[in-house]
């Protein structure tokens, strides 16, 4: 797939019947079923021999044979972190079979993730979930994917290969002072392996019942004396999905993906780590337009081509005096040809940041970054940014000190970024966190932290016609325009909770209460006569004040040696309102309606037999309260999901999973209305999956 | 949720007809790879019932250092003080220091019986034979003192080798690996056992960087 940097002109287009089955398609599918009755073909060789229980038994050679896990590590690790940190590690990847990030972060409590399409997804973290949710950060190895044009994450173009994942780290809860504007109700920041750590030869094939394709290879090797390396390539295709009524949504895609990382040792205390990736997609996209005659709106789908690629580099020095620097430098590039939101952007970012102890009591980061974001919207009838090409340099610093009051019992970190952005100017999040530990299994934690959200490009540029309909005095066309003023958002979070680890379960509960402030709105201006219609415009404000209330509870629990349970709660209240400058009544409601109270997941993990695992999850996500107002979202009723599958492995180089997620029906909606979205469902779908290591 | 997203009118979705033929072929496939799973996959007649669940990684280094005391000579007055025993020293009083004493404590080593302590590094210099280095701990440590001492030094840290270990563990591919630097084995009086050597990702006879084999 070429990597193209040109734009064309738009036009709204259907999806051409005979693109469904492109020759090219049909000759993989082909090449795709030979190549899994290839690999079955192969013979499965005897399991190894019993391992008795005490370890030094076993002679060193099959100790270097044996696969460990590094929970433990980790599990110290979180103790010592006085937030709402939850870790999706690389076996509950595994054992949750999922295919992708959002449905790997159904897993964490505090999040709600929805399916709105076949490649688009809703997450929000602690309530305002949305399609582009604005108030979370989400990072790959520390690069931000957050576009500064839509304040959101466009999730369908992060399509990982999910082996080189080494762990999701999701931080509920303002990360600002650390992460920077923008991860105001949480982060999430996807870690990769380090390319030591995969080496050889790696192959996986995915197919499902609406990914029929996924396809996976990997490669590492060595960089002579200094380091490792990989390089992977990646391709997925997907059918659309249906709605409720079985009319299909023509949000069919494919991707393909490659990428590299390597990991040099150069000198005895420098570390180099290099990362890129390009890719190039094609997504179907079912819209609806605004038009000024009868029926006043028209559904269609678009076809989105998403080409891109980012590198990243990060030198990390250290000093014999234990102090460390970090230089990290990454380019980003997307044009995403849309039939909605078309844009061209790229990123440059460099960071620097240095980590030393004073004493022995006291640990200091501080570190100064510059972001230069560039784009290119051109206008469609969807959507129209004024000026067009815009640009949106961001300077930041930030500093943390934590600080040991008492050895092993109690410690302090405060801590403060300060950015600075050309709509807003200069803006400070300053944070403080105590974490005390009355013994070595457990923790407790309180924090109180500041954080902001800043302009995005369409609270600032946009134009957007919203809906039209016959007035009383001809058409007339409510729209929604930016706003040249548009204030920070502001967050002041409370926030508490402990932690217990034991040898065989673990708890960890987490309570808090968000003041936000200076929130968005949609104001209703005078209307304005525009030739042959009237222009009722709403425009962005800052006129939504409240608090959210919610506890987050995760417990985990090893009911035998093979048998692991984990289970997590999640509960929620909302509390928006407007201010009295405020002609906005649907924003309040809608955020208040618009996540649900309770999330509850249990998830089970059992080892059969000697090489097969059987996994299941069953999650509850509550209803959507119906909310009061023209312009709220119905109300969504509660909904299970299932999703449950057996993986088998062949020593340590063949492994295979069959499973289904959402068994329970055959379509589930998820997502209602929105973004000019239609109404599509998550699907069941039953998949298989190999995957080969030399 | 935000008012830019405004319900929309509804509009009935032409149906796609080349689509409509999809899933039942679909559906045809899933089914086909399936039972091609259940004809070829044949694991259950072989291994035990029950299984052992994946090793903790703390487990498996605990097994290491075991069969490192194993396959080491040390120098033939190493033992003057401690006589009978063996003592693995390890820094710090955490859970790494518990697998130990749960795996290791008290085996035979040859004559000899294996006693795991936590000591400062102070002490390491004379009452240990075998000493443990986590990650955290390898900072600013002088493990430079403990050239020409009998002391089996084995860590984690990227440089440890450098900056004077005897044996470092990696996780490479999820499994456990270890490289040797030969200089400070023989500058310590130690000798270290030809399998071992083989097995070690790596040997090197200097203080330089680690090097490939």
């Amino acid at each position: 797939m070429p990597v193209h940097l040109s734009l064309r002109s738009y036009s709204l287009r259907a999806p051409n019947p005979s693109s469904c089955f492109p020759s090219r398609r049909r000759i993989l599918q082909r090449i795709h079923m030979l190549a899994w009755i290839a690999l079955f073909a192969f013979p499965s060789l005897p399991a190894r021999s019993e391992q008795p229980s005490d370890i030094t038994q076993d002679s060193i050679e099959e100790l270097m044979k044996t696969k460990i896990s590094s929970v433990s590590k980790r599990e110290q690790q979180v103790l010592d972190t006085p937030a709402a940190v939850y870790v999706v590690t690389r076996d509950e990847l595994r054992s949750a079979g999922v295919r992708n990030i959002p449905d790997a972060l159904r897993l964490v409590p505090g999040l709600d993730v929805n399916q709105i399409d076949a490649s688009t997804f809703d997450v929000g973290i602690r309530g305002f979930d949305e399609r582009f949710s604005n108030k979370m950060l989400v990072m790959i190895d520390g690069r931000s994917l957050y576009s500064p044009i839509f304040g959101g994450i466009y999730w369908d173009s992060i399509n990982l290969v999910m082996d080189d994942i080494d762990r999701i780290e999701v931080i509920c809860g303002p990360g600002g002072s650390l992460w920077g504007t923008n991860a105001v109700n949480g982060t999430v920041n996807i870690i990769t392996r380090s390319s030591q750590e995969t080496p050889g030869i790696f192959l996986a094939d995915r197919s499902s019942s609406d990914t029929p394709i996924s396809l996976s290879a990997r490669y590492g090797g060595h960089v002579g004396r200094f380091g490792s390396y990989r390089i992977l390539a990646k391709y997925a295709d997907a059918f659309g999905t249906q709605d409720e009524s079985g009319h299909w949504a023509g949000d069919a895609w494919h991707l393909l993906r490659g990428g590299f990382r390597s990991d040099l040792k150069l000198r005895e205390h420098d570390a180099l780590m290099l990362e890129g990736n390009l890719y190039g997609a094609s997504f179907g996209e079912p819209l609806s337009k605004t038009i000024l005659v009868a029926p006043f709106a028209v559904t269609a789908s678009g076809i989105n081509s998403v080409s891109g690629g980012s590198a990243m580099g990060r030198w990390t020095h250290g000093y014999a005096s234990g102090q460390e620097t970090q230089v990290q430098i990454y380019y980003a590039i997307e044009d995403r040809d849309a039939t909605e939101r078309p844009d061209n952007l790229y990123t440059i970012d460099a960071d620097v940041q240095h980590h030393f102890h004073i004493g022995s009591r006291q640990d200091l980061v501080g570190g100064a970054g510059y972001r230069y974001s560039e784009f290119y919207a051109p206008a469609t009838p969807f959507l129209t940014i004024t000026p067009a090409k815009q640009q949106y340099p961001l300077y930041s610093a930030f500093i943390q000190d934590e600080l040991v009051m008492f050895p092993k019992r109690l410690s302090l970190i405060a801590g403060g970024k300060s950015e600075h952005n050309r709509f807003t100017g200069l803006d400070f999040q300053p944070s403080l966190r105590l974490n005390f530990r009355p013994n070595e299994k457990s923790a407790i934690w309180a924090s109180v932290t500041k954080a902001v959200k800043i302009p995005n490009i369409l609270n600032t540029s946009m134009y957007r016609p919203l809906s039209a309909g016959v007035g009383a005095d001809g058409i007339d066309l409510t729209t929604l325009v930016g706003n040249p003023k548009y204030k920070d958002e502001h967050l002041l979070a409370y926030e508490a909770g402990s932690r217990l680890q034991l040898k065989r379960a673990s708890l960890d509960a987490t309570g808090f209460v968000n003041n936000y402030n200076d929130v968005e709105t949609n104001e209703t201006l005078a209307p304005v006569a525009r030739s042959g219609y009237t222009e009722y415009p709403t425009q962005w404000a800052n006129n939504l004040y409240g608090k959210s209330f919610g506890a987050e509870v995760a417990a985990s629990w090893k009911v035998a040696p093979v048998w692991k349970m984990t289970g997590s709660y999640s509960w929620l209240k909302m509390e928006m309102r407007t201010n009295s400058q405020s002609n906005d009544t649907s924003t309040a409601v809608g955020f208040n309606a618009g996540t649900p109270t309770n999330h509850f997941g249990l998830r089970s993990s059992l080892l059969l037999l000697k090489n097969l695992d059987f996994n299941a999850l069953a999650q509850y996500t509550g209803p959507l309260p119906s909310g009061l107002g023209r312009n709220t979202p119905p109300a969504l009723p509660s909904y299970y999901r299932v999703d449950s599958n057996l993986q088998w492995h062949v020593r340590d180089y063949f492994r295979m999973d069959i499973g289904g997620q959402n068994l329970l029906r055959p379509r589930v909606t998820e997502y209602v209305g929105g973004n000019g979205a239609i109404q599509t469902s998550s699907p069941r779908n039953i998949f298989a999956r190999i995957t080969y290591v030399f | 949720m935000s008012t830019e997203t405004n319900a929309t009118a509804r509009q009935v979705l032409k149906k796609k007809h080349c689509c409509s033929c999809l899933p039942s072929r679909v559906n045809r496939h899933a089914l086909w790879y399936l039972l091609l799973c259940a004809v070829v996959f044949h694991p259950l007649a072989t291994g035990n019932a029950w299984a052992q669940p994946a090793n903790d990684a703390d487990r498996v280094k605990a097994a290491f250092l075991f069969h490192f005391a194993q396959l080491v000579e040390w120098p033939a007055d190493a033992f003057d003080h401690s006589g009978n025993s063996l003592f693995l020293c390890t820094l710090e009083d955490d859970t790494f220091f518990d697998e130990l004493e749960n795996t290791i404590e008290g085996k035979q080593i040859g004559s000899r019986t294996i006693h795991i302590r936590h000591v400062h590094f102070s002490q390491a210099t004379r009452e240990c034979n075998m000493l443990f280095v986590n990650k955290k701990d390898s900072r600013n440590l002088p493990l430079a003192t403990l050239r020409n001492l009998p002391v089996l030094a084995v860590g984690e840290a990227d440089d440890f080798l450098s900056s004077g270990g005897i044996i470092r563990f990696r996780i490479e591919n999820d499994k456990i690996r270890f490289d040797i630097n030969l200089g400070a084995a023989q500058a310590s009086h130690l000798k270290i056992s030809s399998r071992l050597l083989l097995l070690a990702s790596s040997v090197s006879r200097g203080a330089g960087t680690d090097s490939e084999r």
